[in-house]
């Protein structure tokens, strides 16, 4: 019985800590899609004759202003995708350590009566 | 208030809410609210740099070139010209620059400011909201070492009711020693003020609804004491309780008597009384008065245009949130056994209702325009009987809608 506690308690920190990775990996995406929010929101205000040009390492690029728009927007789309995606596992997630405390929980009391008898 | 009849329990504040855990929560919430305030101030640092780099932007196509030391390395200078004043990369975000001249730089720069503003502003709402959360902590800590006690009480309507009379001794504990003694009066001069209201009609309202808020406290302590043990219910709560009470009464007899009536009740002259209700119903402190004007307001300025009754379930006494009644001036005859009432959405006083209501109102509904109070006096009696069955006063489970 013990070991069957000991066990299920492993289980439950390491959802927990899947949990708070995806926490973490959730709010970095939210900050990106922002991001490219803004960045295409000036896209738009910008006239088509101005240069656009894209920092790819140590080089500015200059880019097509259509091209620019839609990386971005397709950047956007793929990043809303993923947090969707994240929400749902999250959501997973937290159903599992939900069950998992209980069943743990349902185990301590079987251990505590068994004790109290014994 | 049958006190020696009715069980309750009192259960010291320390056990429920221990001053220890309560200190915690405390320093956590301080805690997250540090965090925020880091953020903020690296926030308001932003908002800072952008300022300064607008203005620098502003004074660069002054001139046609401007000398400057330029950085070389790491740690050398050289004397140098900075041309092509009007020509600027700006950082979009995502590795992205644009050309843009100093003028449209500004603007980018502007509505940069703008995001940055609306964060902070954000970041403050939050810190405000964690500093509400840690004062309140701080003063359950503060009752709950001083040893306060939360008191429960059944409410047993049908004892209560009858009890009421005879309620000096109960009604120490809750300090409303007084008004159990003048219930009696209260309820005869009730009578007569309702008789006024509806010959005197929206003028004598105001003081219609004082007069009213005075009789109805005292009226409605009498029950009060009975159902409420709780200690910490604020008068306020108790003020928005009864008129949450006489609204959803109202309500319910819209229910019974159809639709047409609340139609009529809702004409602007009767919210105006309502406001005026409502805002007298603050000053007096009187913990119940049950005006079904006032009531109404707490329940719905927004409303009034909404008939939908009640909140009262005909099985159940309890008064539901007043979100739906629409005010019906019918509803006075009830204000004394209206004392309890959940009161507005926003406030969680649970109280029940005597369930009076229900049985109380048989007869047709009196149309009062513009004034609330029209008390039937020949329903009174049936206010003195309700049958509500003894529950524990779960001040959450009252509402109805589940709320």
């Amino acid at each position: 019985m013990q070991r069957d506690l000991e066990s299920k308690a492993n289980a439950l920190s390491k959802i927990q800590k899947d949990v708070s990775k995806n926490h973490q990996v959730r709010k970095q995406y939210t900050i990106q899609v922002g991001e490219n929010e803004l960045v295409l929101k000036e896209l738009e205000l910008v006239n088509d004759e101005a240069n656009v040009y894209k920092l790819i390492g140590p080089v500015l690029v200059k880019q097509d202003l259509a091209e620019a728009k839609a990386n971005v927007k397709k950047r956007i789309e793929y990043i809303s995708a993923e947090l969707k995606r994240m929400d749902r596992a999250l959501k997973d997630l937290e159903d599992k350590q939900n069950s998992k405390k209980e069943s743990i929980f349902k185990l301590q009391q079987k251990m505590q009566a068994v004790q109290t008898k014994a | 208030m049958a006190a020696a009849t009715r069980k309750g329990t009192a259960t010291p504040l320390g056990a429920v809410f221990s001053p220890e855990e309560t200190r915690r929560a405390v320093a956590r919430v301080t805690e997250a609210a540090a965090g925020r305030r880091a953020e903020l101030a690296r926030l308001q640092g932003f908002a800072a740099d952008n300022a300064a780099l607008v203005s620098l932007v502003q004074r660069l196509p002054d001139e046609l070139s401007h000398e400057i030391m330029v950085p070389f390395g790491g740690a050398a200078f050289f004397p140098g010209r900075l041309i092509h004043t009007n020509e600027l990369l700006v950082l979009l975000g995502e590795g992205y620059y644009a050309e843009r001249s100093a003028k449209q730089t500004t603007e980018i720069l502007r509505r940069r400011g703008m995001e940055l503003e609306a964060q902070v502003e954000a970041m403050k709402a939050t810190i405000a909201d964690f500093e509400a959360e840690a004062k309140f902590f701080e003063s359950t800590a503060a009752e709950a070492s001083e040893g306060l006690v939360e008191i429960r009480e059944e409410y047993d309507e049908g004892t209560e009711i009858n009890s009421s009379t005879l309620a000096d001794a109960s009604s120490s504990a809750t300090g409303m020693s007084d008004k159990n003694r003048v219930h009696a009066q209260i309820m005869a001069r009730l009578d007569e003020l309702e008789m006024e209201e509806k010959e005197a009609g929206s003028s004598s309202e105001e003081d219609g609804e004082e007069d009213e808020e005075d009789e109805e406290e005292d009226a409605g302590p009498s029950e009060d004491d009975e159902e409420e043990g709780d200690v910490l219910s604020d008068d306020n709560d108790h003020q928005n309780a009864s008129f949450g009470a006489s609204f959803s009464g109202s309500g319910r007899n819209d229910q019974s008597h159809g639709s047409a009536q609340p139609k009529s009740i809702l004409k602007k002259p009767v919210g105006k009384e309502i406001l005026k209700g409502a805002s007298l119903a603050p000053s007096a402190r009187t913990p119940h008065s049950v005006f079904p004007g006032q009531a109404s307001i707490i329940n719905s300025e927004i409303q009034l245009p909404t008939k939908k009754a009640v909140s009262f379930q005909d099985d159940n006494k309890h008064i539901i949130g007043s979100s739906k009644s629409s005010p019906l001036p019918q509803c006075p005859e009830y204000s004394s056994s209206l004392l309890k009432v959940s009161s507005d959405n926003t406030s969680h006083e649970r109280k029940i209702i005597s369930s009076g209501q229900k049985q109380a109102f048989t007869g047709s509904i009196i149309e009062h325009d513009a004034n609330m109070s029209t008390f039937q006096p020949s329903k009174s009696e049936d206010l003195q009987n309700p049958a509500i069955s003894p529950r524990p006063v779960s001040r959450f489970k009252m509402q109805k809608g589940g709320r």
